[in-house]
């Protein structure tokens, strides 16, 4: 199932480009007015001259056991997997999309870090004290607050927090040590953080409801347990499993990588290489990227399954 | 064939048991449904087949009552949902009025449909929460074409019939309690003049005390109305009240078929004795001696893999060899001490009368 | 016919029992309700749960609260474990639970009297028990809430009560999980639940609505067999009046909130006092005896928000023509009828107008006392 989602992502986008009205082998090269040698070179190197469907069985191939490029009359050995060759940055695209992505994978995980302990905990709390003035302002906050277009709640906090006064540290290339880099990853964190953060405050709470009502914590209560342990090991504990569901699909779009939060704060992450590459028309790095987000997004998926099975015992024996 | 009073029991006073000479109305033979289910442990997938229904048969005439007894997973509601065609089965036949019904397409089962209706159990889920009550009882004068033009009244008619208010014509069901309720639901089942009604446990759902008021009006609808019933429930005193003959499920089979006075007063297959025994009887507050104490041991087996042979055999005090290698056939044994051996069939290779799980009553 | 069971496990006694009048002992009293009174609110006004509700519970004898749905029996008894939201809930008047007030007491009061002092088994086995945690383990929870003692004691005591309970192969089924065990196995762990910290009062829900008639006489057979060995107080919840009879030596009958009747349960359900208890007993179809129709009792119970005027039971009395309109204006008191036994009614001589033919037979039923006492 998961193999035949990865299999029409990479038909789609295959189609998408190389079949599609525009020329490619144009959007390639990178230049404005490209002379008709280096369109030949492209056109010849990328195959662009064959039947679409051998195109994609190169590209096919290349992803698992590796291709050749041709670049120049110089032939490019180009090793599994083989997502494509870059000819505006003269390399490879695996190799472009690898080196940033680091930055982006600890962006996601100190952006998880904060959407998991604000969202849960307040999600809790605001459960706990349902029908409070607290429960009400929370939800209302919650609402009014993911409704502001993203881009306008970072551009917001990047501009008063780190450029007018800098609270937070501008971010870092990992060349200057990375110590500041990391330091300089804090600021997009806590945005990102705070804002998916709205989320999982309304689905822990709506689960937790949901959970603080079932008779199992009613028998917890009953046994003259703390009201905190009733809460978070019981009905805590049950309410978490559609979290990690949305924990899963959240964490593929995440390290497939923020565009808009990398690009405002001048990280550089795979997010900010896929909008460089969207401006530049650089095709392979695009394909590259798309193809990376879906992969990430059924790896994601099968996690999440597996982590189903610990979280409840029951799905084990359908 | 008559049903001898006892000192016991006392029989129903119009003899309404099998009567030979009347034509069957619904006859199931060897009625078998299987449901085959994919179990996931870890990484294999083992299939599985859940035996619902497994080789019953029985008659049905007109103007009878039978009651289906048995506990979880013993195959009464999946009976009830084949004999009304809302299931196929996996193999045997349903005869009405000596036509198979079971291999019917669709659009020849409707005018079936006018025939055989039923009552369901929660009145809180099988009424649309969206339609009035007379919406809900015009969809089936409208889909049979009945009462054309005098849908109203009909309908009015209808409520009246099981006792409601006929003004409340306009109301959502989320207006009315329980017990009216299953009153609707009753009446929607009568709106097409059924001959055949499959109450699939109509009192269950309700407090006690309405209860006795729905069974009541089920009484007299069947005796003003000549209606015949097929009577799924769990609890025996209700069974007893309303149902002339009586068959007991046990996991997909029936074990004991007989008329009431002679499974209440005379049951010989050892789970009809333990299921009597079971069910508390009001009577011990009264001065009676308590009735027989059998205790079965564990919980009923599953469907899937039913034991081999006869599948009461694990939790039955008399098991022997033979009962796990060979299933014994629903038959008439005359065992002695058996009063009312006539039509009284035992699915079993030790069958022993036992008299003295019905409490005697002093008046 | 040789009796000859083989390798199949021998089960049952097939001989009927010795008939036994045992009267339970009037063991000291460890619940006293006095006079109270749960409301809650609601949109469309308080709903007047339970009024002015006053009974006790004594060591080693049951008492059967026996009602319909929005009787109160239910939510009088979540009160004796303190388990209503406070914040939502109006209660008032007395719950003395061996000694201690249980009304308006602490959060930490509450909690230290909960398992160890009374017990609560509920209804439905299956979402009464956490579906991600071992049985085993959720049974040491509550006896490690009340025993400073390691993890490893705390599970042996949880393996010891399940086998007490009559669950086979305990330690492997105490590492199993909820859904791995059957309807009557998962009643039988929530009565270990209950009775792992000893408490003297036992409280049971419709421990046994959810479960087939041969398995809830198994359960019913266990709580009697474990009161008889630890000598607890037992409330039996239910509607059951079967069940009541078979189980139970004293009986409440709820009705809107209140106590309409209470008493012996072989007095009241042979010879009932109240219209209510009669007209349940009258309209009850039994497995015993044959009967043309049902005698119903007219009309649905109450909204307890909206509760009739004067007793709340006259719209449904088929004797209420016989009082007049005391029925309709006053609240009848509950009042004595003879020893130990109280009703909430207006009828003047009750006994008589309930049970014309009860002195037919009176000499009847003393003569079969006689004989088997």
């Amino acid at each position: 199932m998961a193999i035949s989602v990865l299999l029409v992502a990479l038909v789609a986008t295959f189609l998408l480009f190389f079949a599609g009205p525009a020329d490619p082998a144009q959007s390639m090269c990178g230049e404005l007015r490209c002379s008709q040698q280096k369109l030949e070179d492209i056109r010849h190197s990328m195959r662009l001259d064959r039947p679409v469907q051998e195109q994609f069985a190169e590209y096919f191939k290349g992803l698992f056991v590796g291709r050749d490029i041709i670049q120049s009359g110089s032939i490019k050995e180009c090793s599994a997997p083989c997502l494509g060759y870059s000819f505006r940055s003269q390399r490879e695209v695996k190799g472009a999309i690898l080196d940033r992505f680091p930055t982006t994978a600890t962006l996601a995980l100190m952006a998880m870090v904060v959407f998991l302990t604000v969202g849960v905990s307040t999600g809790v709390l605001a459960a706990r004290r349902r029908g409070t003035s607290l429960d009400r302002f929370v939800v209302g906050f919650t609402q009014v607050f993911g409704a502001i277009p993203y881009y306008i709640v970072a551009l917001l906090f990047a501009l008063y927090l780190t450029v007018l006064n800098p609270v937070f540290p501008r971010s870092a290339n990992i060349s200057a040590g990375v110590g500041p880099w990391l330091v300089g990853l804090i600021a997009p964190a806590i945005v990102l953080g705070l804002v998916y953060s709205t989320g999982y405050v309304r689905y822990t709470r709506s689960a937790m409801v949901d959970t603080l009502a079932q008779d199992y914590v009613r028998t917890a209560r009953s046994k003259g347990i703390s009201e905190n342990r009733a809460v978070y090991k019981h009905a805590l504990r049950a309410a978490i499993s559609p979290v990690v569901t949305i924990l899963g699909l959240d964490m593929a779009g995440l390290l497939s990588g923020t565009l808009i939060t990398e690009q405002i704060f001048s990280v550089d992450g795979v997010g900010r290489l896929t909008i460089q590459s969207l401006f530049q028309d650089d095709l392979p790095i695009i394909m590259g990227a798309v193809l990376m987000s879906a992969f990430l997004v059924v790896t994601m998926n099968l996690l999440v399954d597996i982590a189903y099975s610990f979280v409840d015992p029951r799905v084990r024996l359908t | 064939m008559s049903i001898v009073p006892q000192d016991t029991v006392s029989a129903p006073a119009a003899a309404t048991g099998s009567d030979s000479s009347r034509a069957p109305l619904l006859e199931v033979r060897n009625l078998v449904k299987y449901f085959a289910v994919k179990e996931i442990q870890g990484l294999r997938m083992t299939h599985g087949t859940v035996k619902a229904v497994d080789d019953i048969s029985f008659i049905l005439r007109e103007g009878d009552t039978l009651g289906l007894v048995g506990e979880s997973g013993c195959g009464k509601s999946t009976t009830s949902r084949l004999i009304t065609c809302l299931d196929k089965p996996t193999s045997g036949s349903i005869l009405f009025r000596g036509q198979e019904i079971s291999s019917l397409r669709e659009k020849d089962l409707r005018p079936l449909r006018r025939e055989i209706q039923m009552i369901f159990q929660d009145p809180y889920s099988s009424l649309n929460p969206r339609q009035t009550v007379g919406a809900i009882l015009k969809t089936p004068l409208k889909v049979h074409g009945l009462a054309k033009g005098k849908e109203k009244a009909r309908i009015q008619e209808l409520l009246e019939l099981v006792g409601l208010n006929p003004e409340h014509i306009n109301r959502y069901p989320s207006e009315f309690s329980g017990g009216q309720r299953q009153r609707i639901g009753i009446a929607r089942a009568l709106a097409v003049e059924p001959k055949l009604i499959i109450a699939d446990e109509p009192v269950s759902a309700l407090d006690v005390s309405i209860q006795a008021q729905v069974m009541n009006l089920l009484t007299k609808l069947r005796k003003e109305l000549d209606l015949s019933f097929i009577f799924i429930a769990h609890d025996l005193g209700v069974i007893r009240h309303f149902c002339d003959d009586v068959a007991v499920m046990y996991l997909g089979k029936i074990v004991e078929q007989g008329n009431k006075a002679q499974i209440y007063g005379a049951p010989q297959h050892p789970y009809t004795q333990a299921l009597l025994s079971a069910a508390p009887d009001i009577n011990v507050v009264r001065g009676v001696p308590p009735k027989a104490r059998i205790r079965l041991v564990g919980d009923v087996p599953s469907p899937i893999n039913p034991p081999s042979g006869c599948r009461f055999r694990t939790r039955c005090w008399k098991a022997q060899d033979i009962c796990a290698a060979q299933e014994p056939v629903l038959e008439l044994k005359n065992v002695a001490g058996d009063p009312f051996a006539d039509e009284h069939t035992i699915a079993c290779h030790f069958p022993e009368v036992k008299t003295d799980l019905v409490a005697e009553v002093l008046v | 016919m040789s009796m000859d069971f083989g390798e199949v496990a021998p089960v049952t006694a097939a001989a009927p029992r010795p008939v036994e009048v045992i009267e339970a002992p009037m063991g000291d009293v460890v619940l006293k309700v006095e006079d109270l009174t749960v409301r809650f609110p609601s949109d469309e006004g308080p709903v007047k749960a339970v009024q002015n509700l006053s009974y006790e519970a004594r060591l080693g004898r049951t008492l059967a609260i026996v009602g319909e749905s929005g009787s109160g029996k239910s939510v009088s008894s979540m009160t004796v474990l303190g388990l209503h939201n406070r914040a939502r809930t109006f209660i008032s008047g007395s719950v003395m639970l061996d000694g201690e007030e249980i009304v308006g007491a602490s959060e930490a009061t509450l909690r230290r009297l909960r398992s160890a002092k009374v017990a609560m088994v509920f209804q439905d086995p299956q979402s009464s028990l956490h579906p991600f945690y071992k049985v085993g383990s959720q049974i040491a929870e509550a006896y490690l809430a009340h025993h400073r003692v390691s993890r490893a004691v705390a599970r042996k005591r949880a393996v010891e009560m399940l086998d007490l309970v009559g669950i086979p192969n305990p330690d492997r089924r105490a590492k199993q999980y909820p859904h791995e065990f059957s309807g009557g196995m998962r009643q039988r762990a929530m009565i270990a639940l209950g009775l792992v910290n000893d408490p003297m009062l036992l409280i049971a829900d419709e421990p046994t609505t959810a479960l087939d008639v041969t398995v809830q006489a198994q359960i019913l057979d266990l709580i009697g067999d474990l009161q008889k060995e630890f000598g607890s107080a037992v409330i039996l919840i239910t509607h059951d009046l079967a069940v009541v009879a078979e189980v139970s030596d004293d009986i409440l009958v709820m009705y809107a909130g209140r106590a309409v009747e209470r008493g012996l349960t072989k007095d009241v359900l042979s010879r009932p006092n109240h219209p209510y208890t009669w007209g349940l007993l009258q309209s009850l179809p039994s497995a015993s005896e044959d009967a043309d129709s049902l005698r119903a009792i007219r009309g649905a119970p109450p909204s307890l928000v909206h509760l009739p005027t004067g007793c709340s039971f006259h719209p449904r009395c088929d004797f209420q023509d016989l009082v007049g309109d005391a029925c309709i204006s006053q609240l009848p008191e509950l009042r004595s009828v003879g020893p130990g036994r109280l009703i909430r009614c207006h009828l003047a001589t009750p006994d008589e107008t309930l049970n014309p033919e009860a002195a037919l037979i009176d000499h009847q039923l003393i003569d079969h006392q006689e004989i088997s006492s």
